[in-house]
């Protein structure tokens, strides 16, 4: 495994800013668990991101802190569940001036406001249970709403991917689809890129069947061939394109494509001595 | 940035007051943040209350050894604002002048900075607005690569150079 290669192949900056495939997620945290120094590199791109957003702080409204501090104590707080001392006088006295309450009255009385007490106790009881259950229940929920947002958020990308694949697969079964094969110059005689270039749905997709890594510092570039004149179709990776074909942009009456390997970003003009592959459209 | 041990630990056992001081060294990074993508004072009031309530809640879950806090907390904040983001129709009426928050976080009037970022403020404001364009739409709005193609219409294969060289200049500015 070359490690160095992995760290400069850009995939951990797509990783950090969330743009990595669910693959690429994996792989990568796969090896930062090996390799400590994927994980420093890692840390140092976050850090980089965490210093840009702490550079553009902005001063929160005067009243927000206080609805905070609002919000978390009326979420924290129980509602006071206290068996009242009330139980104990909430019984009225019974007691009337005739003098004749009778010994059985007395107890009556005294056996309801047991019983009486004895209900809020339970009630008091089963409040806080029912209370406790729902904390926890609310912990959970919020957990799975962590966990749902995340699967949501896979899901999506998936989603998005399967779209891209089969908007390339129609294009490609489309009747008006010329796949034009760039083959290897003598620079690299096994090198071998294909174009789709249809001009009649004005699209054209790269594929990249074998080209050598190119070194640190330099990118590959596209470009058609219209009229002896080259036209920019942009650079690309190699080595992390796991997505199937890379889109790139249509030049009307290309009559050839050809890849050339120029500084990173690109050139404006082709390098022609660093051409890689090259490939005519047939005519028809 | 200092490491926040014991007013982390204070906050898993319920300290308020630990609540209250993490959003007094944190709450105007995470407002920044948020604003930026919702683009509104007053839904960014919202979704920070939010955020800082998902801290509250879920601080037990925070695990140290994984990352520090302020990743953490600025990972809750920047999710809860893209979900609101994305969940309402939103996106498709800021769709036409989506760049608009670029020119919003660096004029926008009631905008303090905390004073020592104010350099680094200015030498990050000067970084290439095709690089900043690229960190914004994939870190702070949460766009998808071909999104971010499309928004800015470039190839894909630009989008990683980019966001390479992005973060290689943000780098060199913060390691200065």
């Amino acid at each position: 495994m070359d490690i160095k290669g992995f760290i400069t192949s850009g995939i951990l900056e797509l990783y950090v800013n969330g743009l990595a495939s669910p693959e690429e997620v994996k792989e990568v945290e796969e090896l930062a668990e090996k390799h400590p120094e994927i994980q420093q590199e890692i840390d140092a791109i976050r850090q980089a991101l965490e210093q840009y957003v702490l550079s553009h702080q902005v001063q929160p409204p005067a009243g927000l802190k206080a609805k905070i501090m609002d919000r978390i104590d009326s979420a924290q707080k129980p509602r006071p569940v206290k068996s009242k001392p009330a139980a104990t006088t909430a019984v009225p006295s019974q007691k009337t001036h005739t003098g004749y309450e009778k010994d059985s009255g007395a107890n009556v009385s005294a056996i309801a406001s047991w019983l009486l007490a004895f209900g809020m106790l339970a009630a008091g009881v089963l409040a806080y249970w029912f209370y406790t259950q729902n904390e926890q229940a609310r912990t959970a929920l919020a957990a799975s709403q962590v966990q749902y947002e995340q699967f949501k958020q896979a899901c999506e990308e998936r989603q998005q991917k399967e779209d891209a694949l089969r908007e390339q697969f129609i294009a490609i079964r489309h009747k008006a689809t010329q796949p034009v094969q760039m083959k290897g110059t003598k620079l690299a005689e096994d090198a071998l890129a294909t174009v789709y270039w249809n001009n009649v749905r004005r699209t054209s997709y790269l594929d990249v069947a074998s080209l050598p890594i190119p070194p640190s510092g330099k990118q590959y570039q596209l470009w058609a061939i219209v009229d002896g004149k080259p036209a920019d179709m942009g650079v690309f990776e190699v080595n992390t394109n796991t997505d199937g074909l890379t889109p790139v942009p249509f030049i009307e009456n290309a009559q050839a494509f050809a890849v050339t390997l120029e500084p990173e970003g690109g050139s404006e003009n082709p390098t022609l001595d660093q051409m890689y592959v090259v490939g005519s459209v047939a005519k028809g | 940035m200092q490491q926040d041990v014991e007013t982390i630990s204070a906050l898993k056992e319920g300290n308020q007051t630990a609540l209250a001081s993490l959003y007094d060294k944190y709450g105007g990074a995470l407002y920044g943040a948020v604003l930026r993508i919702v683009q509104s004072e007053e839904k960014a009031e919202e979704i920070v209350q939010e955020a800082f309530l998902k801290i509250w809640k879920n601080a037990s879950s925070f695990d140290e050894n994984k990352g520090k806090f302020f990743t953490w907390a600025l990972n809750i904040a920047r999710n809860t604002a893209i979900d609101y983001v994305r969940s309402s129709d939103f996106r498709s009426s800021q769709k036409t002048d989506s760049f608009d928050f670029l020119v919003y976080s660096q004029n926008h009037p009631s905008e303090e900075t905390a004073t020592e970022h104010i350099g680094l403020r200015e030498i990050v404001d000067k970084l290439d607005e095709k690089y900043r364009t690229v960190i914004d739409l994939a870190y702070f709005q949460g766009y998808t690569q071909s999104e971010i193609e499309e928004e800015m219409n470039i190839p894909i294969g630009t989008v990683k150079t980019r966001m390479r060289l992005a973060i290689r200049e943000l780098r060199k500015i913060f390691t200065k």
